[in-house]
């Protein structure tokens, strides 16, 4: 999308009291409106942008830097990688990208910014401490001692479907699984995403039909039925696409 | 019960010369609560509102309790609080570090082993906010944010567009939060104001020792 046809959005956006600003792509950083965006958005609000890494320059985090001190908002910089090692994230990234967002992340640093490290949780819960421990050992390696790390619980969609057989027929939501639910732990129930083909209930859904709500804003704000398998992982982990780290809240808040 | 705690949507109010202290976070930090409560005094201070959070951290929960019922400071329900009344494994305290969520446990479990029932059952009926009108002013005392007790609202991350959808939205000119520990203020239109009146149960993370409140005088 480019400036001009995100404007509007962001017009609106005010006019409904919205709170935060997301960007995400594929990788955001490719469209070279995005700097104009963000230098808008960041006079009416908090922003960040979901971004491999892999193409900054000193020259783009500088920019970057020079918009963030420039608002009275935060800009914040989300580096997605999916494995700690290139033999890890190469084949699910592509070849290279590794060392890439490596390189990116040490921009980034550079540049005076502290980026959130995403990654999607590829192995069993129980097995976080010592998946943390290497992937803060390849971060120190780059000057990254005290890493912001949100760790994402593994949507069965797309190629993750096909690595990890998907979700199973049993994996819906139901009326009784609702009662008592804190429905503000979804995102869906504050949050929408804008692409250039209208307003969507979420980014994870983007790519299904009924996804589409209206072209306004003002007009995409009415109930979305949890129909598909995928909202059966942000039922159980939460605001999974906030900055927030998504905790298993739905358990956690049992009584003792 | 103090009867502002009863019934948050009847407004409390007051006379327009008089000054009041906000504060919240205390984090079983009864000492804490004591020099506050001389420093207000000193300070002219006629009424004092606690916007929640009274355990975690320190080592006597009931001693925050026991103050706090004693002096009927009206009190808004924090998370922490709301979780120990009702017997949650957790504080819901929001953290996003593993580390954090570590020693939160630690602090939670502590102090839920040494809250007496009495004051569970206590904390459980506080309530989720606070109405107060000084002059032409509508006050609302919230923990968190009005519209979720454990909503993180930080200065850089609160968009100007959104507190004025909470000031239309909960028919408020002040909102007074405290939930993140962090204070700040800002007025985003001529009347219209976000405090968040820090924690006085610990430092905002700014290397040094003094703690924080507000105090507000009405015109």
């Amino acid at each position: 999308m480019n400036f001009d046809q995100v404007l509007p959005y962001l017009e609106e956006a005010v006019h409904l009291g919205v709170k935060e600003f997301y960007f995400t792509g594929g990788e955001p950083f490719v469209n070279p409106h995005l700097p104009k965006i963000l230098e808008a958005t960041l006079r009416i609000g908090p922003a960040t942008v979901l971004t491999n890494a892999t193409l900054f320059s000193t020259e783009l985090v500088k920019e970057l830097g020079a918009m963030g001190d420039a608002s009275k908002y935060s800009l914040e910089l989300r580096v997605s990688i999916d494995g700690f090692s290139p033999e890890t994230n190469d084949p699910i990234r592509g070849p290279g990208t590794f060392k890439r967002t490596m390189r990116g992340i040490k921009l980034l640093l550079d540049g005076g910014f502290l980026p959130i490290i995403t990654a999607m949780r590829s192995w069993p819960i129980e097995q976080d401490e010592a998946q943390l421990r290497r992937f803060k050992n390849s971060l120190a390696d780059v000057g990254y001692r005290y890493p912001r790390v949100k760790l994402l619980p593994s949507l069965k969609i797309g190629q993750e479907a096909l690595r990890d057989h998907g979700y199973s027929e049993h994996d819906y939501i139901t009326a009784s699984m609702m009662v008592g639910y804190d429905c503000s732990q979804l995102m869906c129930s504050s949050s929408r995403i804008v692409s250039a083909r209208g307003v969507h209930v979420c980014p994870i859904l983007v790519d299904q039909a009924d996804s589409i709500l209206g072209r306004r804003l003002s007009a995409a704000k009415q109930a979305f039925e949890l129909s598909h398998q995928a909202c059966t992982t942000c039922y159980h982990y939460g605001a999974l696409c906030s900055n927030a780290s998504s905790a298993a809240t739905s358990f956690e808040k049992t009584r003792l | 019960m103090h009867a502002a705690n009863s019934n948050s949507s009847k407004p409390q109010p007051l006379n327009s010369w008089q000054r009041i202290g906000l504060f919240g976070g205390v984090y079983s930090n009864y000492l804490a609560l004591e020099a506050l409560l001389d420093d207000a005094k000193r300070r002219g201070v006629q009424s004092l509102y606690c916007l929640g959070d009274l355990g975690a951290f320190g080592p006597f929960p009931n001693r925050v309790c026991q103050i706090l019922r004693e002096t009927r400071i009206p009190i808004v329900q924090g998370n922490y609080d709301n979780s120990i009344g009702n017997g949650l494994a957790d504080c819901q305290c929001g953290y996003t570090d593993a580390r954090d969520n570590y020693f939160a446990k630690l602090s939670y479990d502590y102090t839920f082993r040494h809250t007496s029932s009495d004051n569970k059952a206590w904390l459980q009926k506080l309530s989720p906010a606070i109405r107060i009108e000084i002059g032409r002013y509508r006050i609302l005392l919230c923990h968190g944010s009005p519209r979720k007790m454990s909503e993180f609202l930080w200065e850089t991350t609160t968009s100007d567009a959104f507190l004025n959808w909470l000031f239309q939205k909960y028919d408020a000119d002040i909102i007074v939060g405290t939930h993140t520990g962090l204070h700040w203020h800002r007025e985003i239109a001529p009347g219209k104001h976000f405090i968040n009146c820090g924690a006085i149960g610990r430092p905002p993370n700014d290397g040094q020792t003094t703690v924080v409140y507000r105090h507000r005088a009405g015109t």
